[in-house]
């Protein structure tokens, strides 16, 4: 069994268990608490910095515009032309009208419409010629209806007289020859109208006879009808014809004007046209841009980027995660160039609405393969309507991809403002940076790569990192307070004791020593205690919330460690053994002997 | 765990020098010089607009091996003596030697290194650490508290009637068995001398004359020094002295 020496500081703590576990507890949950606070801040900074990483190691060089400034100034300006232009149409009184030439212009065109009418009623009527002409021509088919039957009456005639001649050559062959009766079967063997035998020949002449009265009366109709036609026609022909000057809109003089009116119209209606097709064109300068960044030593290739960014949520307030709208080729070279892969799915179809993105994005998005992204699903998402998620990355960096092509078919800013994806050669982007941003100069792009993310995040954290350094201090601080006092309590109810060792003849170093240990050891012990309650807590939380919304945390950093749990313990041992140092040294071991309590 | 302690036998260059010198001294000095040699001893000072005189010029030796009393009424100067000659305070005359080593020279280190090695101590109260147990509280008192040492005090405790509270802590004794605890630790390293404070003062009659009784039986190893107003208890002494007004007298 291992014998203790009875000074020695176990002892203490084993005797004292009461006063130095809720001691070192305090400590250790306020030194947990700093690595936890420090923990979350540098999760931040690092989720920004992930966010973000895609501009490591490209530069993107975007135009400086925003689509509703950028798109407004265009059509504003051939709005107000063709305003100008109504408002001068609508008050000139160069048309008829007392309203205005567009009042004028409308009457005009009324007057012009109305003309066809008005000479209609001036011309003289054919009405009694066409009334003619249609009776002749009705009692023309009557006549011809006659003549038809006519002729079929005397077609039946012919015929039944052959008949009846026929018979009466087989009777008389018979009556030559009785005993032949071979020409009367014969007869009898053809088909006849035995019938019109017997009727006797006076009825067809009466019916032709009929037929041919009925045709010449309606022959004489005809040829008055005609008779009359004639009269009307030379009728017609004398007459004079209309005066058409007079039938003339009294308008008419006024047409140059409203030739000039519509021209100057058309004239604005082409500018407006103009500027809205310059609206839907490239931004007029980019050609020239990307043929002199081409040029810059270093560069290896330079790609069109039809950028779009979504919304992710981080632990305080939200960043937008940027998507390049490229070619498929494009894709690939920049998850070449991050060490990134497909891990599902594949790169989005050029003519469909569909995106690729990170594991840790989608998971921040809460989506996986079949989900949607855009200002459909989340209004702070700048990439318009919405895409499917066709494909998760997953590597090193968080990358996201949209068609360019899909883009620029469909979305007027991406037809108009696309940026530009300068891939540096193997030595990286430092040393094209600055011939970068001289090409840039006064132009109308902004470059954004990794020192300038990194300036936006860092300038964004700091005050983030003030409130954590002061809070951190100010718990230090307080706590240092408020240890130092307990201390200062717990030794003055054992003056006796040292009252005692110090009357024994222990030097006082020795007795500063005990004291500096035993509060060394209770503040490392809390130390080590706080880191370990922190890194489990840290895990809890980054297995339970941060993974899961696709942030960044460093569970076990030994440097957020030492910078997190250092403040603590060290300012409360400083205070709380210059303390009791202090009264070490005042400490009378007489006055303890003489006190009669 | 032992000599793990901070703070417990070992001390600075300067205090091993003084503890050589000390150590290296005769236990009975040539020609019958005392162990313990004061000279003029005088202890003075301010209070309330006044100079007062606790001790004043007090001559004093101290034999090997003696059972030395001092009385006197409260106020006189006895206990203020005790710590003169303890080392427990400076003297504003005079001086103190013991076994040739003299105080002013061994400063306050080199004194309170004698006092480790070379006193013990009795005050009227136990000052007992109140979270060790009786055998623990002995081992204060000894100069490093190893196996040897720890077997001794089980042995002191044993002797004084409580070796089967070895373990107890100071609020579950009684008064005397505290005191006698204490008694044991101012016994636990063998010092040269016992420097005792009214130790029966909180006693009772019985307890006190059973502490007195076992301060005599140190002459065998040591010397004992012991202050007290009350007369009853200097039965046994081989010297009794008389302090008052700061004067110290052969006790009439």
């Amino acid at each position: 069994m291992v014998t203790l020496s009875p000074l020695s500081v176990l002892t203490y703590y084993l005797r004292n268990k009461r006063r130095v576990v809720p001691l070192l507890l305090i400590l250790a949950l306020a030194v947990a608490l700093m690595v936890v606070v420090q923990a979350l801040v540098s999760s931040a900074s690092d989720t920004a910095y992930a966010i973000f990483g895609s501009y490591s190691k490209v530069e993107v060089v975007a135009p400086r515009v925003k689509s509703q400034q950028d798109a407004y100034k265009p059509i504003a300006a051939a709005l107000d032309t063709l305003r100008a232009q109504q408002g001068a149409l609508a008050s000139g009184g160069a048309l008829p009208g007392a309203a205005g030439d567009l009042a004028g212009l409308s009457l005009l065109l009324a007057d012009l419409q109305g003309l066809p009418g008005r000479l209609k009623a001036a011309a003289p009527s054919t009405a009694p010629l066409t009334g003619r002409l249609a009776q002749a021509s009705g009692h023309g088919t009557q006549l011809s209806a006659d003549l038809t039957k006519l002729g079929a009456d005397l077609h039946q005639a012919q015929q039944r007289q052959s008949e009846q001649a026929q018979l009466a050559a087989a009777l008389a062959a018979v009556q030559r020859n009785p005993s032949d009766p071979n020409p009367i079967l014969d007869y009898l063997r053809q088909s006849h109208d035995f019938a019109a035998l017997t009727t006797p020949d006076t009825t067809d002449y009466a019916t032709i006879e009929a037929d041919a009265n009925r045709a010449a009366a309606d022959s004489q109709t005809l040829v008055g009808d005609l008779t009359a036609v004639r009269g009307l026609v030379q009728a017609l022909a004398a007459t004079p014809p209309p005066d058409l000057p007079r039938l003339l809109p009294t308008s008419l003089p006024k047409l140059p004007q409203a030739d000039a009116a519509l021209k100057g119209l058309s004239t604005q209606l082409s500018s407006l046209q103009a500027s809205l097709a310059t609206l839907t064109q490239p931004q007029g300068d980019i050609a020239a841009m990307e043929a002199r960044i081409r040029t810059i030593p270093g560069v290896a290739r330079v790609e069109r980027d039809t950028y779009a960014n979504i919304d992710l949520n981080m632990l305080a307030g939200n960043a937008n995660f940027d998507l390049y709208g490229l070619d498929a080729a494009g894709m690939r070279e920049m998850l070449a160039l991050y060490g990134d892969h497909l891990s599902a799915g594949r790169l989005p179809d050029p003519a469909r609405p569909e995106v690729v993105i990170s594991e840790a994005v989608a998971r921040a998005r809460g989506i996986g393969i079949g989900g949607l992204v855009g200002s459909d699903v989340d209004e702070l998402d700048s990439l318009p309507e919405h895409f499917t998620v066709v494909g998760l990355i997953a590597g090193p960096t968080r990358l996201g991809f949209i068609p360019r092509q899909y883009m620029v078919d469909n979305y007027f800013f991406s037809r108009r403002y696309e940026a530009l994806l300068v891939f540096p050669g193997s030595a990286g982007p430092a040393p094209i940076r600055a011939a970068l941003h001289a090409a840039v100069a006064k132009q109308p792009y902004r470059i954004f790569d990794g020192p300038f993310i990194a300036g936006k995040i860092d300038s964004l954290l700091v005050n983030l990192e003030k409130i954590n350094a002061f809070l951190t201090f100010a718990v230090a601080g307080t706590l240092a307070l408020v240890i130092a006092l307990l201390n200062n309590l717990y030794f003055r109810q054992r003056m006796n004791e040292f009252g005692l060792l110090a009357a024994l003849g222990y030097p006082r170093r020795r007795l500063a020593a005990k004291v500096a240990t035993e509060g060394a050891l209770v503040v490392g012990a809390a130390w080590v205690v706080g880191a370990a309650l922190a890194v489990a807590a840290l895990a809890w939380f980054d297995a339970a919330y941060i993974r899961p919304h696709g942030l960044e945390l460093r569970v076990f950093d030994p440097a957020i460690l030492l910078r997190a749990t250092l403040p603590v313990p060290v300012l409360v041992l400083l205070v709380s053994q210059a303390t009791l140092l202090l009264q070490l040294a005042r400490l009378d071991p007489i006055s303890i002997i003489e006190r009669r309590d | 765990m032992s000599g793990a302690v901070a703070g417990v036998g070992r001390d600075s260059a300067a205090t091993e020098a003084a503890r050589a010198r000390i150590e290296s001294a005769p236990r009975t000095s040539p020609g019958g010089a005392a162990l313990l040699e004061a000279r003029g001893l005088t202890l003075s000072y301010s209070g309330g607009g006044e100079r007062h005189t606790a001790v004043e010029a007090v001559d004093f030796d101290l034999a090997e091996r003696s059972f030395t009393a001092v009385v006197g009424p409260s106020g006189s100067g006895k206990s203020s003596l005790l710590y003169l000659l303890s080392g427990l305070r400076g003297p504003s005359a005079g001086s103190v030697r013991f076994r040739d080593a003299d105080y002013g020279r061994l400063g306050p280190a080199g004194v309170a290194a004698l006092r480790r090695r070379h006193f013990g101590f009795i005050f009227q109260q136990h000052f007992l650490v109140n979270y060790l147990g009786a055998l623990e509280n002995v081992l204060v008192g000894a100069a490093r508290p190893d196996g040897p040492a720890r077997r001794r005090a089980a042995g002191l405790l044993e002797r004084l009637g409580l070796g089967g509270k070895l373990g107890q802590r100071p609020y579950q004794l009684s008064v005397g068995e505290r005191q006698r605890v204490a008694v044991a630790r101012a016994m636990a390293s063998d010092p040269a001398v016992i420097f005792a404070d009214e130790p029966t003062a909180s006693l009772d009659q019985r307890t006190g004359h059973e502490v007195i009784s076992l301060l005599g039986e140190y002459r065998d190893r040591g010397s004992v020094i012991v202050v007290t107003h009350d007369l009853g208890m200097t039965a046994g002494c081989d010297t009794v002295l008389e302090m008052r007004d700061g004067r110290l007298t052969p006790a009439g």
